[in-house]
């Protein structure tokens, strides 16, 4: 049995948000039957994946050690979302290869149909974080859990995503790699940092380089 | 020498021994040890060899160029093997090199398919068949196993083994299934075949069946203590060794005789074993005899008449081979998606046309077909060359289409298919052509099994193709033909035609085509290798006199067909909305439609300044406004599209070949190409010849480009911030040389940077178009 399910209801609701503004005039019903489509597909695509590992932050000059490796989280944002931690969670999330390749095969032969793929993929893999921030924090008894933090975010820098899928077995454990220049495949894949102890108040949007044309699709 | 046909114990676990007696920080490279702390690699071989271990893997598992430096591989290599090679002096055991996966990603922005292969023939090089055996494991993506498997038979004189690691439903992360595994894998000349890692034995269990029912190749494990759990920042393994012993014995009775252990394993595991093996008997779980044939991620049991796509081939298509030589690969990539929207189960791929450089253009093609379909394919070329570089890329067990009955296609076809495992289609023609003797063809058929079984090849994989002749070039062609595929099928081999030729110089020939399909059929034909548009149609009982070659009914036939009114599914045609509306709502169907209507009484460019440009200008200005969004902006440019590709067929050259020429591609590096592919397909519809280069795009590749087409304009992009320093440099190349303008754009790029590094940036695909229109 899959752990999520992507609904019509919930896919409509974010991609009028994000893609059409909230105006239901353009909500057609081409629209509406593409939507439908894109979400059968991804659930009849997606392989969901999640791998973590976590450490002791010990809290240094060079940035924060997770203790055992000899990784730190280098980066005053980092520093400052994990102050106060006794314990920090690394996480690795991905929709799998099958959706990378029907978002191909659409951009190919009905680029429209590409393109609603892709926006809801991006959609199920936060859901899907979700999902592996709530085991997580049943495994932690319920304890505050920070916001996810990932690579990228104020100075965190995207070269850490090495390390974090390292540590993480993510190649073995998910078949995730990194490309030549950083990126990581499968597309739709997240890595993330997540500090144990403490409430959430780190504002992501603020720290997003995307910050100035969002239209706050990450819920926050 | 080894004998892997008998009872073997391989060794346990490496990694987390020598990180538990060396005490290294996570993250050192523990084939380090070799030269830092050879004792500690002793003590672990030595502790497994105790333990009744025959085999044991040298601790070589990371060792590659990407972890490396040539210095360090050869002296960790030669160390590795030195210290296991004294650990078994003396004693009933084997040496092993030990090679695991690269770490790097095959295919778009990562190592191409011949830098992979170099890595591998690297490793196997240094070790100099010093070792008794080669073994490739823990493998979760198929091209990459396959890769290592070639490198070790093409590099090595010595016995190699092969093993994946699958989740429990018997598919690796990659996607692979442990069948497409096993016929990839297991079809290419290796010695023994496995799986290892990520299950514990009760895991592996289920999977043996599988892997054992699809290979007939000694079958070996080296399953995990358990599946872990993370306990305290530590993997934790439950399996006993007590229960790892009685799977592992159970293991033995389904008739896997090799076995050892993986993660969460130690030597106690393996003397467990070894104790409750002896108990046991071995038994055997049988191999099934099947015609199958896969891609990386789908196998095709032709259990039943299968359909073979016949649409990737350029012959009498001038679309297609103007796709072809404009190396335009959306259009080839979509004819392939089209197919398996209707159903095909198989893809020929054909790419013969005079002035193609086969060998590059096929191996490309397959590919790029590879990442995205899952459909098996089946390779169709007379070309050696490009026969054998599209086998070796392809990760799948192919057809190859095909061999014949001459002496020169037997000795070269051949090998190859059983080099790479392929299955092979064998026509019933030879040195003496073709023969309208239907015993003659069954001759030439018995010719190619007894050559196939010679050489090693299944009778599983052998279809017999025995010829479709046009019936109107020769009464009595089908019954030949029929009639042969009527006795070949009692051979025992599998059988194979194409279609469409039948019906050829006939009217109607859908009709016909589609009888002889079903004629066949009843004949035994196993492939039917037809346009998959096809399937469901019926053919007339006129077509069916005509293929039986019955007195006069060539003429009735005739008279039936040329008298029926073609019937055309009539389209929705709403008069109330005009071409404007069609493509400014987006429906592409429509927009075909009304374009065919308007083409009756208009001018082809008439109607462009019409209706086509008005309507793709008010979609600009509405998505500007932010009354349209993006997914409107796209479908009405594939309205627009269709429109066009409609009006196209009907201008006369000169009017298609004034087009501007835009150069897009995505930068090397990055592989994120849905924004361009929006820009490209937006920026088309306004007269510009777009030449896409795809993703992941090479600087001598943009300035090949541009030398080659002379564009007007250049559009570059980047998602990443790692790659956006890429545009910079790939902008630098080409003003050294040509003085063109060129457009940037992609998530991070913003104007000050395109401004900084020479370009012109575009904020989306309307804004390209805009900029397009400003330039001088």
């Amino acid at each position: 049995m899959k752990v999520i399910e992507l609904g019509y209801e919930e896919a409509e609701v974010y991609f009028i948000g994000k893609e059409l503004n909230n105006d239901m005039e353009l909500f057609t019903e081409d629209v509406q039957e593409k939507i439908e489509k894109s979400v059968d597909l991804l659930n009849g695509y997606t392989v969901f994946g999640h791998c973590s590992a976590h450490f002791t932050p010990e809290f240094t000059e060079k940035g924060v050690l997770l203790k055992g490796s000899d990784f730190y989280l280098q980066g005053n944002d980092i520093k400052a979302h994990l102050l106060g931690c006794d314990k920090v969670y690394l996480f690795c999330a991905t929709l799998g290869y099958g959706v990378d390749r029907i978002i191909r095969s659409f951009e190919v032969c009905d680029l429209s149909l590409g393109y609603y793929l892709d926006v809801l993929a991006g959609y199920l893999i936060e859901k899907y974080c979700d999902y592996v921030e709530s085991v997580i924090g049943k495994a932690e008894s319920e304890q505050d859990l920070t916001e996810r933090f990932s690579c990228g975010y104020g100075d965190f820098p995207l070269d850490a995503q090495k390390d974090i899928l390292r540590l993480v077995n993510a190649e073995k454990e998910l078949g995730v790699k990194l490309t030549e220049s950083g990126m990581m495949t499968p597309q739709k894949t997240v890595t993330a940092v997540i500090g144990i102890g403490k409430k959430a108040k780190v504002q992501r949007c603020k720290l997003c380089v995307k910050n100035d044309d969002c239209k706050g699709q990450c819920n926050d | 020498m080894i004998d892997l046909s008998k009872e073997l114990l391989l060794d346990g676990a490496m990694g987390s021994l020598l990180m538990e007696r060396a005490n290294t920080p996570i993250g050192h490279r523990l084939e380090r040890l070799n030269i830092e702390n050879p004792d500690i690699v002793k003590s672990v071989h030595n502790d497994y060899l105790n333990a009744g271990s025959n085999i044991i893997f040298t601790n070589t598992f990371g060792l590659n160029c990407y972890n490396f430096d040539n210095i360090q591989l050869e002296k960790l290599s030669t160390s590795a093997i030195s210290i296991a090679k004294n650990c078994v002096e003396g004693k009933d055991a084997f040496v092993a090199l030990d090679i695991g996966p690269l770490g790097k990603i095959i295919g778009d922005g990562g190592i191409d398919f011949d830098e992979a292969y170099n890595a591998y023939k690297q490793i196997i090089t240094l070790a100099n068949d010093k070792t008794d055996i080669i073994v490739i494991e823990t493998m979760t993506c198929l091209t990459e196993a396959k890769i290592a498997t070639l490198a070790a038979l093409e590099n090595s004189k010595l016995p190699v083994m092969v093993s994946m690691s699958f989740e429990e439903n018997g598919i690796s992360v990659f996607g692979n299934p442990i069948e497409c595994f096993a016929k990839v894998i297991g079809s290419m000349g290796i010695d023994a075949i496995g799986i290892n890692c990520t299950l514990g034995p009760k895991e592996m269990l289920k999977l043996i069946k599988r892997l054992k029912e699809n290979t007939d190749k000694p079958v070996f494990i080296k399953p995990n203590a358990g599946m872990p759990t993370v306990e305290n920042g530590k993997t934790v393994y439950h399996t006993t060794k007590n229960e790892f012993a009685t799977f592992t014995a159970q293991a033995k009775k389904m008739g896997v005789k090799i076995v050892g252990g993986c993660c969460g394993t130690t030597p106690k595991f393996i003397a467990e074993t070894k104790k409750e093996w002896t108990k046991v008997v071995a038994g055997n779980t049988k191999y099934r005899k099947r015609s199958i044939v896969c891609s990386a991620y789908k196998y095709v049991e032709i259990d039943a008449p299968k359909i073979v796509g016949e649409r990737i081939n350029p012959t009498g298509k001038k679309a297609f081979q103007k796709a072809l030589i404009e190396e335009d690969w959306g259009y080839i990539l979509a004819q392939a998606i089209e197919q398996e929207v209707a159903k095909a189960d198989i893809l020929d791929v054909n790419v013969g046309l005079n002035g193609i450089d086969e060998e590059y253009t096929l191996a490309k093609l397959v590919k790029k077909l590879q990442g995205i379909t899952t459909l098996p394919l089946q390779i169709d070329t007379t070309d050696i060359k490009a026969l054998e570089k599209a086998l070796r890329v392809y990760t799948g067990k192919a057809i190859i289409n095909s061999v014949n009955g001459t002496k020169e296609s037997l000795d070269t076809v051949l090998p190859l298919a059983k080099k790479y495992g392929a299955a092979v289609i064998g026509l019933t023609i030879d040195e003496k052509g073709v023969s309208n003797d239907i015993n003659e063809r069954v001759n030439i058929a018995k010719k190619i099994i007894e050559k196939c079984q010679e050489i090693g090849i299944d009778k599983e994989d052998i279809y017999i193709d025995t010829l479709t002749m046009a019936e109107a070039s020769g009464k009595g062609n089908a019954l030949c033909t029929l009639g042969a595929l009527k006795d070949i099928k009692k051979l025992g081999v599998k059988t194979a035609l194409g279609i469409s030729n039948i019906s050829f110089g006939m009217p109607s020939r859908m009709d016909i085509n589609a009888m002889f399909m079903e004629l066949a059929i009843d004949a035994g034909l196993d492939l039917c290798i037809i346009n998959p548009n096809l399937i469901g149609i019926k053919g007339s009982k006129f077509a069916k006199d005509f293929l039986l070659a019955k007195d006069g009914a060539t003429e009735k036939y005739i008279e039936y067909a040329t008298s029926q009114v073609i019937k055309q599914p009539k389209a929705q045609l709403s008069y109330k909305k005009t071409l404007f509306d069609a493509v400014y709502s987006g429906q592409k169907e429509l927009a075909k439609s009304l374009c065919s209507e308007l083409l009756k009484e208009n001018e082809p460019l008439s109607i462009v300044s019409k209706y086509l440009i008005p309507a793709l200008d008010k979609v600009g200005e509405d998505y500007q406004s932010k009354k349209l969004f993006l997914p409107q902006l796209i479908a009405s440019a594939q309205a627009a599209k269709e429109a066009f590709s409609k009006l196209e067929k009907v201008m006369v050259n000169e009017q298609v070949q004034q087009k501007k020429v835009f150069v897009i591609a995505t930068i090397k590096g990055d592989v994120h190409d849905i924004g361009k592919n929006i820009v490209k397909a937006v920026v088309a519809n306004y007269g510009y010849k777009v030449i896409d280069l795809g993703k992941d795009v090479d600087y001598d590749e943009i300035l090949k480009a541009v030398k080659k087409y002379y564009p007007c304009v250049l559009g570059l992009s980047a998602l990443m911030t790692t790659t956006a320093v890429n545009i910079q440099k790939a902008i630098k190349i080409v003003k050294e040389k040509h003085d063109i303008p060129i457009l940037v754009g992609g998530a991070v790029i913003t104007k000050e940077y395109a401004t900084k590094i020479g370009g012109i940036y575009c904020k989306d695909a309307n804004d390209a178009v805009k900029t397009l229109k400003a330039l001088p």
